[in-house]
């Protein structure tokens, strides 16, 4: 039975993206057949992270919502292009596929302009996990509330809230932790990033955990090297000793915990 | 879930027909019924006898209710194999409202840039 994982943010830049692509990597890494999707049609993204040269990507979620043609034709197979530091192609027994939103300005507009059928995004997500067979499906939502973060919390196995160690994340935190709870999802966790090396990693995790009742899955530090590779590649597979993904792979085991 | 029905009366009759429900109206509905939709929306589509076990109301009751929700537009029927199967009826994403030079100002650069 494939399983729904939403990570999502209250603000902007808490590095929401590159922990999505970090956690599907790691598990399809482990032999799982993972996929996410960028569900924020305003300012997508992810793709970046996977190297997917927009000027290629010839198909997308936009067009699956305007039925240009099926969900899984707007899935790419992105398992070839997750490479280890070396260079060296990494062997994985499962699976890896991305579905971009566009980042053409025209279409970014026509989905703003026109709107469209909520009905098809949420057939979308469970034809995906049948049609590709897979075990985890990674939904990357627009950060704040808006229809598609709401249907992607409501439909959710795992909810994973990312906040950075700001008082504004905090408050914002607080109100996704408010909604999550009425839409019932079934298992909501905390991830802290961007914490200052300098920060009392596991007093910041006991003060989170009582602030919201909700477990924290792991306190990510600020990273000199996640800043250096300005998200063009994986973290996890350029650095797989460094104790950054060390912290990701604890996180990925708990996600996938029953 | 007693007094649900009644409440769902009350919440139907004060609501326009509606060409379904957002995610965010779903949020503001009293607790039964926002759990009834979010138990709906999670399972994708569900049968009479799902809807009567999960309610534990009778089942003329819960065709009633199912009707009503059909009628206001929160719910839609299929048939899958013969048997009637209900659907959260979601509402479609409405379109921005802003002035329209702005979307003509952004198929123009679009245009000139030989993108989409």
């Amino acid at each position: 039975m494939s399983r729904i994982i939403s990570v999502h943010s209250f603000r902007g830049g808490t590095g929401k993206s590159n922990t999505a692509a970090n956690l599907a990597a790691i598990i399809a890494g482990d032999g799982k057949r993972a996929g996410i999707i960028d569900t924020d049609i305003q300012s997508p993204g992810i793709h970046v992270l996977f190297g997917l040269d927009e000027e290629k990507m010839d198909r997308s979620l936009n067009d699956y919502l305007w039925g240009k043609c099926p969900i899984e034709q707007a899935a790419y197979d992105v398992s070839p292009t997750l490479k280890m530091g070396t260079g060296e192609v990494t062997v994985m027994s499962g699976g890896m596929y991305l579905i971009p939103s566009s980042l053409k300005a025209g279409e970014i507009a026509k989905v703003l302009r026109e709107g469209y059928d909520v009905n098809l995004l949420n057939d979308g997500f469970r034809e995906l996990t049948r049609k590709l067979k897979l075990d985890y499906l990674f939904i990357d939502t627009h950060p704040g509330l808006n229809e598609e973060t709401l249907l992607s919390i409501t439909i959710s196995d795992v909810l994973l809230i990312i906040m950075r160690p700001d008082q504004q994340d905090y408050q914002g935190t607080a109100v996704t932790v408010e909604v999550a709870q009425k839409l019932e999802v079934p298992r909501l966790m905390i991830v802290v990033n961007k914490v200052l090396p300098s920060f009392d990693f596991e007093a910041l995790k006991q003060k989170v955990e009582k602030i919201y009742d909700v477990p924290v899955a792991g306190v990510l530090p600020e990273s000199e090297e996640m800043i250096a590779l300005g998200s063009s590649g994986i973290f996890c597979l350029k650095f797989p000793n460094h104790p950054l993904t060390k912290t990701l792979r604890s996180i990925a085991e708990q996600v996938i915990s029953e | 879930m007693s007094g649900l029905f009644d409440r769902l009366g009350r919440e139907l009759g004060a609501r326009e027909k509606a060409a379904g429900l957002s995610m965010a109206d779903v949020l503001t509905l009293p607790n039964e019924l926002r759990r009834l939709f979010n138990w709906m929306v999670r399972r994708e589509e569900v049968g009479l006898v799902d809807v009567v076990a999960y309610l534990g109301q009778d089942e003329p009751t819960v065709r009633f209710t199912l009707a009503s929700l059909t009628e206001k537009g929160f719910v839609r029927e299929v048939e899958v194999k013969g048997q009637p199967r209900y659907r959260v009826r979601l509402a479609p994403k409405r379109r921005r409202e802003v002035p329209l030079n702005i979307w003509q100002a952004l198929s123009d650069k679009t245009e000139k840039t030989g993108r989409r």
